[in-house]
């Protein structure tokens, strides 16, 4: 084999000699330890069970393949008999496909397929029993709710589609699968809900899959970037990643589209919009006035988290006559004792801060804490008390640093944002943040995805969503009146 | 023309909004003796305003085209000369607006930015949103009057102890004639109508009742305006440049004791839009007269005419010869009144007949 992409069996078929058949499908896997061949004999005719080590279970093996056959092999069967009980006369599994193609039984072999090959026989008939080790459902670890469901997807994608397909008992979702991947031939699974869903996006979106050349997907992150076309250019994405099966099934209500790859615990879902991003699960467990507080409280969150270190920088420095003079005499009185320009107390302070939540996610939990102290308390405090930094900086700090994450699927943007504001309030002052806000809105503007732009229903005003914007309508009324993400 | 290209009503309004509003936050005009007579003139001025605009919208309903594919059906050597005017008038107005940007920034706000990098700087904000399609520069102008709409609540409230009602007063030797100039400086100031000549033919929306929609928010905006400043600081403020920033300045609340930094965000922002409208009609001129151009180059040399010619005048500090001059009415009354009259009048062709094809990409 020369290309490790079968192109030189991809045209094949399955040899109607067993043992010829059997020669072609070891060699194209190179003979690889992880091949089990085992043979049966039916009085003159033969058959061999293929499949790989880990991937087919050795349970469901033993109850569902070789019990009935073992059984079948009691009289001498021929080859059409065998083929018959096979695909006709027994339910082995539920997932039960017959192919000829040799390239179509590899792919089916290492996703966990027993391949039942029959002497005189050119379709394998390939049984779904797979068995390989997967994560159990878990808690979600970064969109914890308070009143939400407490599962989340995992990497195996025929797990989450269930998850899906267990909140959506209807026969209007859909899901369309397709292998990804040159090298790694990865599953990804397509979801929608027909008629809610435009047909258009749909389609835009498998094409979209099905032309990526890439070797391997190992992780939905590989496919944001060829499903978001301003994904390079903007900085923040028309494309969601969810870890929640009850927030993907009510995105699907929306007329949105899920995306789930196989290893990939997240499920991505679009097109979505900025407000989609401040919206919670736990919105819809609690009462409409504690949702619209909370939802209120979460843009607060964002302007602070991206704003309040530029925007402080910017008034100290060029506009003090801002606050009110008491502020102001303390505010010189702790900036005139640090001997650094406020716009590099407060880059250094933010760069720390990173520095400090990347050395949090990577080190173990049980060392954890130890960062927390040694960042929190003693870097914190020292500098306040040797001069390095201002107090009044300080409490803009951590102000912003919790208020970051209030949104996690904002972080990334957050992150970078809040540099960009610090540089251009603390060189130019408030024109200098009018000139980055109107460069953020202009890149929030421009990114839309399936039609949808982005700043929906801001812009383009969509009066009947413009409620869910700051609150959620009553339940009373959502029995009535249903609007999807594609309504005008 | 495919939808996705097309602007929504309420984004052409918003697009038109921001224009105007930039252009009375930055200058009041001059010699303005009456808060309360130039409110009378702006509204007196909208209503003709909806008369200028007639024929544009006509031309809209009877042709589905702009002016530019209008003269384009006629003859070529017309199509270039309309073409030419509007990329004037486009370059000319974003001309006004880099340099007023940059004066008025270096005058009122302690930014210790040399004019030059403030020019550069607007320059290439606008660069980056003029050269996105207009829908995205539509949805910028609707963020920009949710902005400069808190900004003037909040500078509202703030002064709102010190508003009084007897300032609205009419005690001027000539009524009439303050009148008459307050309806004429608005006009000559809304190059708005200009922009809804170049944009009506590519909404969703019917361009009459985008047209009524738009004169109605402008004139409720305007005086709006025109009488904050008059109720709170007097008549006599109307004539210092960026009287709303004066008005922000002395806006105080809880928080703040002055809201001229929030003033200033707005202004830039409303500024940016209009700047980046402005070069985004100026290049698809461009476009048109060179079609070979590319439109990165087009967008790029929309921007950097009018920068290098505001340029020299801002750094030998004679901007302020040309902010203070009247502003004619002319060019506005031709471009949206006579220029699509005689379009309405020569256009032989009928309302179904197939359109320019090279304007369809071009929005």
């Amino acid at each position: 084999m020369n290309a490790p992409y079968f192109d030189n069996i991809s045209n094949l078929t399955i040899p109607t000699r067993l043992s010829d058949a059997v020669r072609l499908l070891t060699a194209a896997s190179g003979n690889t330890a992880d091949l089990n061949n085992i043979s049966l004999s039916f009085g003159k005719t033969s058959c061999t069970v293929l499949s790989v080590e880990g991937m087919a279970s050795i349970q469901l093996m033993a109850e569902l393949i070789f019990q009935p056959l073992n059984e079948f092999a009691a009289v001498p069967r021929t080859s059409e008999e065998v083929k018959n009980f096979l695909t006709k006369g027994s339910i082995m599994s539920a997932d039960r496909q017959l192919t000829s193609d040799a390239k179509t039984v590899l792919e089916l072999l290492y996703s966990g397929f027993a391949v039942i090959l029959t002497d005189g026989c050119s379709d394998a008939v390939c049984f779904g029993i797979q068995g390989f080790e997967k994560r159990s459902v878990s808690l979600p670890e970064t969109e914890q709710t308070v009143g939400g469901s407490r599962d989340s997807f995992n990497e195996a994608l025929r797990v989450n589609m269930s998850l899906v397909r267990r909140r959506l008992k209807t026969p209007a979702l859909r899901f369309q699968l397709m292998q990804v991947g040159k090298l790694s031939r990865t599953d990804v699974s397509l979801a929608y809900i027909e008629g809610r869903c435009k047909p258009e996006s749909v389609d835009i979106t498998s094409q979209k899959l099905r032309s990526i050349k890439l070797d391997t997907i190992l992780n939905s992150g590989y496919l944001m970037t060829f499903l978001d076309h301003s994904y390079s250019s903007s900085i923040f994405s028309a494309v969601m990643v969810t870890e929640r099966p009850d927030v993907a099934c009510a995105a699907l209500n929306e007329g949105k589209i899920l995306v789930m790859t196989d290893g990939s615990p997240g499920c991505m879902i679009l097109p979505t919009v900025f407000a989609d991003n401040f919206r919670t699960m736990d919105d819809y467990c609690e009462k409409p006035y504690f949702t619209a507080f909370s939802r209120l409280i979460k843009y607060l969150a964002f302007l602070l988290a991206v704003m309040l270190p530029g925007l402080y920088a910017a008034l100290v420095t060029f506009h003090p006559e801002v606050f009110p003079l008491k502020l102001l005499l303390n505010l010189a009185a702790s900036e005139e004792a640090t001997p650094y320009p406020l716009v590099v107390e407060m880059a250094l302070l933010m760069v720390l801060f990173e520095i400090m939540r990347e050395a949090g996610v990577r080190l173990p939990k049980a060392v954890g804490g130890a960062v927390s102290i040694v960042g929190g308390l003693i870097i914190g405090d020292a500098a306040v008390k040797s001069g390095i930094v201002s107090q009044p900086l300080l409490i803009v700090v951590g102000i912003t640093a919790t208020a970051s994450f209030v949104l996690p699927s904002l972080y990334p943007a957050i992150s970078v944002l809040r540099i960009i504001f610090i540089l251009a309030g603390g060189l130019g002052g408030i024109y200098g943040l009018a000139l980055a806000t109107c460069l953020l809105a202009v890149n929030i503007a421009s990114a839309d995805l399936c039609g949808t732009p982005y700043t929906s229903p801001i812009s383009p005003l969509k009066a009947h969503a413009l409620r869910d914007l700051f609150t959620r309508a009553d339940f009373h009324d959502l029995q009535y009146t249903h609007t999807t993400i594609s309504d005008d | 023309m495919n939808n996705q290209s097309r602007l929504s009503s309420a984004a052409l309004i918003c697009m038109l909004l921001s224009a105007r509003i930039f252009a009375v936050l930055t200058f009041f005009p001059r010699s303005t003796e009456s808060g309360f007579a130039s409110i009378i003139g702006i509204l007196l001025s909208t209503a003709v305003q909806g008369l200028l605009i007639f024929p544009v919208v006509r031309l809209v309903k009877k042709t589905h085209t702009d002016p530019l594919s209008a003269s384009h059906n006629i003859s070529s050597p017309l199509e270039k000369a309309v073409t030419a005017a509007f990329l004037l008038f486009f370059l000319y107005d974003a001309f006004l607006d880099i340099g007023s940007m940059a004066y008025f920034t270096d005058y009122f706000f302690s930014v210790n930015m040399p004019r030059a990098l403030t020019v550069a700087c607007c320059l290439l904000t606008a660069l980056y949103a003029a050269r996105l399609d207009s829908p995205v520069i539509g949805r910028l102008a609707q963020l920009s009057i949710i902005l400069t709409c808190l900004m003037l609540l909040t500078v509202a409230a703030g002064s709102a102890e010190r508003i009084d009602v007897t300032r609205f007063d009419l005690a001027i030797p000539h009524v009439g004639k303050a009148i008459f100039h307050a309806a004429l400086a608005d006009t000559g100031r809304c190059e708005c109508l200009v922009i809804f000549s170049f944009y009506a033919a590519h909404t969703n929306g019917d361009a009459a009742v985008t047209a009524r929609r738009f004169l109605i928010a402008k004139g409720t905006i305007i005086c709006t305006i025109f009488a904050l400043v008059t109720a709170v600081l007097g008549s006599l403020s109307l004539n210092t440049p960026l009287p709303v920033f004066t008005l922000a300045a002395t806006s105080e609340n809880l928080i703040t004791e002055r809201c001229d930094a929030l003033f200033l965000l707005a202004w830039i922002f409303t500024g940016l839009v209009k700047l980046a409208n402005l070069l985004h009609c100026a290049a698809i001129c461009i476009r048109r007269l060179f079609p070979k151009s590319t439109h990165f180059a087009s967008v790029m040399s929309a921007g950097i005419l009018p920068a290098a010619a505001a340029l020299p005048l801002l750094l030998i500090y004679k901007w302020e010869s040309i902010i203070c001059s009247e502003r004619s009415i002319v060019p506005i009354i031709v471009l949206t009144f006579i220029l699509p009259l005689i379009l309405l009048r020569t256009d032989t062709r009928s309302a179904d007949a197939p359109s320019d094809p090279s304007v369809q990409n071009s929005v």
